[in-house]
């Protein structure tokens, strides 16, 4: 990618001066988190609809 | 309701309105009406971002939905964490750099004033029009279980919302909406309470969830892929995410809540809250809906819960067919009842053999119920052919106005009318931001870029020291003008969608297609964004031609097609990138 390339400005502007996150230290683990929830809670009620049947 | 209800009712609404005129007190500066000076917390952005959503709609259809068709709806929202996740990751930033006002100035930055004023009108159209809904729909339901008037309703809160949206901006928006959602979360924890201390003695949560997933109503996961239904997992992962990340990050009735926050850290934190605590909720709400199907299994529920067509009815000659299926019910509502006691008395005693006959004879009364119900549906369409043959929208209130006690039932309706006007607030408060920043503001500064000129090449030799001070007083009066145009703008978009919702009231079988409107219109605006975003080489042109043929596309997949239309953000999203794409690979250098 060449300087003065509108995809590396876009990243550019995206990623500088990122900024902390409450609890965690990486945002990484907060986009896990949600993404480990859903997959819980999509487990979890599989499950309900097995055991209630 | 009773008097102590209507004190309730009445309290709320003016505690909010006199709040959220408190809360957007000194507000001056185009910044601060329409953005909240940048400076809310995240937990308020968290907060004013599930007012939004949530809409009045959500708390009476969904319990109604889940009463008819189990929880197959919360299907719906698997795509929205997914979608907090990348706006958190790409859009947020963004937005908070570029310091931008509304979703839609950016699309200039990126690309052109055309692109702009596209997605801006398509979204002015959608939004003004989804507004009135949100206002009638509503009101509708309020209308015929307590026979209060449309017309006065959608003035009186249509008219609250307008007084604190329009004198107090955005910050009045938000914090009313934190409010309101601590409202709403005490109201349905108490009807929750409610339905489960009104279950017969020996039935607990656990029998009530026994019972209700014997009788298919906590069958969640569908994991077919099948287009034509409306609901699976995949739908729902896939449909659902397309359909949540153009809702978040191209809707400024939502981007507008979270660019209030005060840094990017905490309009972040915001949205991913939103992800951790939407699905939960909805999973709370539907299952208000499954105990009140419990409920309604020891006690006679109404033949058909929309009292307006039944009260027609009993006026005309059908009247004694309609008594005698009434009869039918209840006769067969006995059955039942002697069925689900053999049930539960056979599931504590572990005995499967008898549970199964009883679960069979169960059914077998539940089938012949519903035959009648068809039957008294049937009757009643014949006198009103254009009627809406389901009744889901009226079970929740139903339930709530007959058994629960005084005092408690108005703070329930006051959840209620918090949930409406919190997204009405939100909506109006975009729809102004957007005709103020995308339309009103571009053309002031036309303007006095022309007179600058003029004014410039009239005075070439003047002092300029005198220039500076005279251009702060110039900019402060922008200031003001531009935050007395959006008070105005809020005004004039409160009264069309006032207006709107009492035209509704005359529209019928079409609010459903207006209702629809947004998914027609969301993939388009996507696959704008997502093609600024992430397709350096497509310009303003190209985009611009994509969008127009995508929504074609769209339209034609809606008119001659049954797919669901959870697809249409996906078809629209990747019909923009396609075709952008393509017109700049085969662009002559």
């Amino acid at each position: 990618m060449n300087a003065g390339d509108p995809l590396r400005e876009h990243a550019q502007l995206v990623n500088a001066g990122d900024e902390k996150p409450l609890v965690f230290k990486k945002w990484r683990s907060w986009y896990m988190l949600l993404i480990a929830v859903l997959a819980a809670i999509i487990l979890l009620l599989s499950w309900i609809t097995q055991v209630f049947r | 309701m009773r008097a102590l209800d209507w004190i309730v009712l009445i309290a709320f609404l003016v505690f909010i309105a006199l709040y959220g005129l408190w809360r957007g007190r000194r507000t001056r500066t185009a910044e601060g009406y329409l953005l909240a000076g940048r400076s809310l917390r995240w937990h308020t952005v968290l907060f004013s971002v599930m007012a939004t959503q949530a809409s009045a709609i959500t708390f009476l259809s969904t319990p109604g939905q889940a009463y008819a068709d189990g929880m197959r709806f919360i299907q719906f929202y698997f795509g929205l964490p997914l979608a907090m996740v990348v706006l958190s990751v790409t859009v947020v930033p963004l937005f908070h750099r570029l310091k931008v006002y509304t979703a839609y100035e950016y699309l200039e930055q990126r690309f052109d004033g055309r692109v702009r004023t596209l997605a801006a009108a398509l979204f002015l159209i959608q939004r003004g029009l989804a507004a009135g809904l949100t206002i009638y729909a509503p009101a509708l339901i309020f209308a015929t279980i307590l026979g209060w008037d449309i017309f006065w309703m959608n003035l009186i809160f249509g008219g609250v919302v307008v007084l604190y949206t329009a004198s107090g901006g955005t910050r009045a928006v938000s914090h009313t909406q934190t409010v309101q959602v601590l409202i709403i979360f005490t109201g349905m924890m108490l009807a929750c309470y409610m339905l489960l201390h009104l279950l017969p003695g020996p039935v607990g949560l656990l029998d009530a969830a026994r019972l209700a997933g014997k009788l298919g109503k906590l069958e969640s996961i569908d994991f077919s892929f099948n287009l034509q239904s409306r609901y699976t997992l995949w739908s729902g992962l896939i449909g659902g995410f397309f359909l949540q990340l153009s809702y978040f990050g191209t809707d400024q009735s939502q981007v507008q809540r979270y660019l209030t926050g005060r840094s990017v850290t905490h309009s972040r934190m915001g949205l991913l809250f939103n992800g951790l605590l939407k699905i939960p909720m909805q999973i709370f709400i539907l299952f208000l809906g499954v105990l009140v199907f419990v409920f309604y299994q020891f006690t006679a529920p109404p033949l058909f819960f929309n009292t307006g067509q039944v009260a027609a009815i009993r006026q005309t000659p059908q009247a004694a067919a309609y008594a005698g299926l009434e009869q039918q019910h209840a006769a067969l509502q006995v059955e039942k009842q002697a069925a689900i006691g053999g049930l539960l008395e056979a599931m504590h005693r572990k005995d499967t053999a008898a549970a199964g006959i009883a679960e069979a004879g169960l059914k077998r009364t539940s089938s012949k119920m519903q035959a009648v119900r068809e039957s008294a549906i049937n009757l009643l369409a014949d006198h009103h052919p254009g009627m809406d043959r389901k009744d889901t929208n009226y079970v929740f209130l139903t339930f709530l106005v007959n058994y629960l006690p005084v005092g408690l039932l108005g703070l329930v309706i006051a959840a209620i009318v918090a949930a409406a006007m919190g997204s009405t607030a939100a909506e109006l408060n975009a729809l102004a931001s957007t005709t103020t920043v995308d339309f009103y503001r571009r053309v002031r500064r036309r303007q006095t870029q022309t007179t600058a000129a003029v004014a410039g090449s009239g005075r070439s030799g003047s002092n300029d020291s005198a220039a500076a001070p005279a251009g702060a007083q110039a900019s402060a009066a922008e200031e003001r003008r531009t935050v007395r145009f959006s008070r105005a703008a809020t005004i004039f978009w409160g009264f069309f969608a006032v207006l709107f919702a009492d035209y509704a009231s005359r529209l019928g079988s079409l609010i459903e297609a207006v209702n629809i409107l947004g998914s027609l219109f969301y993939g388009t605006i996507l696959g704008i964004f997502l093609t600024a975003f992430y397709m350096p080489r497509v310009n303003g042109r190209e985009v611009f031609r994509a969008a127009l043929a995508a929504e074609a596309l769209v339209l034609a997949c809606f008119l001659l097609s049954d797919i669901s239309f959870l697809w249409y953000n996906v078809v629209g999203c990747l019909a923009v990138m396609g075709l952008g794409r393509m017109q700049s690979l085969f662009r002559r250098p």
